[in-house]
């Protein structure tokens, strides 16, 4: 795992999509992922 | 090939989705993915009920076109089989796994004129593979580093983040309270230098340090302490330092390094 995953790993509590969102990606999946990755980054930098 | 192509696009959203995730950090260090606010009983459950499902869909598959079903289908030549492909291609990886089950099923259609030999052939080369690459052929050298497209030479993406964390790494000082933990570290590494090592005796800072990199820790630039001359950040406030206040999410740190 890289280090921005695992970083992005700490929000695992936080996340509300569940199963279904994850297996089929949908578009609340995508909206949760892009605002995880993007507080990822802006706590790495 | 319909199912086959749910089957890879399902596992291939589900493995680049945070939950997926979760199964790697469960299978590297289920303590520290624990650590992390994981829910590693939750997330194993997933693996053997997901791995479950597609294995009842391909058992279902492989009934319907054979029309006959038999314990003995299923004995340890199959699962040597099946553990082959997934080697051969390489581990936790979704691509190598259609690698290694195209390569091992072409291997075996031909060398199915030497019948029983290559049944010493193919487990040679998957033993070639794990001792020459043993992430599977569908990992290969010179891997790109995302957030700057620096190019590192070892397949291992430990060392090439590492690599780039080192980097930013410039006159970091932290304080817990009135404790100093790290003082005006400063480290420099070339690209493609040597893989850098952090070596220290307990209370030394390491895994301040490291804290301090992933941006768990705030910590603040300059040698002295916070609100003195030097000071380009401020600190981390006293809720977020460790065993004060509740443990949230986002407080989660690395407890060793």
């Amino acid at each position: 795992m890289t280090v921005l995953e695992h970083v992005k790993m700490a929000r695992y509590s936080r996340i509300s999509y569940g199963l279904v969102g994850a297996f089929f990606g949908t578009p609340k999946r995508h909206r949760e992922e892009a605002a995880i990755e993007a507080k990822a980054h802006t706590l790495l930098k | 090939v319909f199912w086959a192509a749910a089957c890879i696009w399902i596992i291939n959203n589900f493995v680049r989705s945070t939950l997926g995730k979760a199964l790697n950090a469960v299978r590297d260090n289920e303590m520290a993915a624990d650590a992390m606010t994981v829910n590693t009983r939750r997330t194993k459950m997933i693996a053997f009920l997901f791995g479950a499902f597609w294995a009842g869909v391909a058992g279902g598959l492989f009934a319907h076109v054979l029309r006959y079903v038999n314990p003995g289908s299923f004995g340890l030549q199959k699962l040597a089989e099946v553990l082959a492909m997934v080697y051969f291609g390489g581990l936790n990886s979704v691509y190598g796994s259609i690698v290694g089950a195209v390569s091992i099923s072409l291997l075996g259609e031909a060398l199915r004129p030497l019948e029983l030999f290559k049944w010493i052939i193919i487990p040679l080369m998957l033993i070639l593979v794990m001792i020459f690459r043993p992430t599977g052929i569908d990992r290969l050298p010179g891997i790109r580093c995302p957030p700057t497209g620096a190019t590192e030479t070892n397949p291992d993406r430990g060392r090439c983040s590492m690599a780039l964390l080192a980097r930013v790494a410039d006159h970091m000082t932290h304080f817990f309270g009135g404790l100093r933990a790290v003082h005006d570290y400063n480290l420099q590494i070339p690209g493609g230098g040597p893989d850098p090592g952090l070596i220290g005796p307990n209370g030394a800072g390491k895994t301040t340090i490291f804290n301090l990199f992933t941006g768990i820790h705030t910590g603040h630039r300059g040698a002295n302490p916070p609100g003195r001359a030097g000071d380009h950040r401020q600190a981390a406030p006293p809720d977020r330092l460790p065993g004060s206040g509740p443990h949230l999410p986002e407080h989660a740190v690395s407890g060793a390094t």
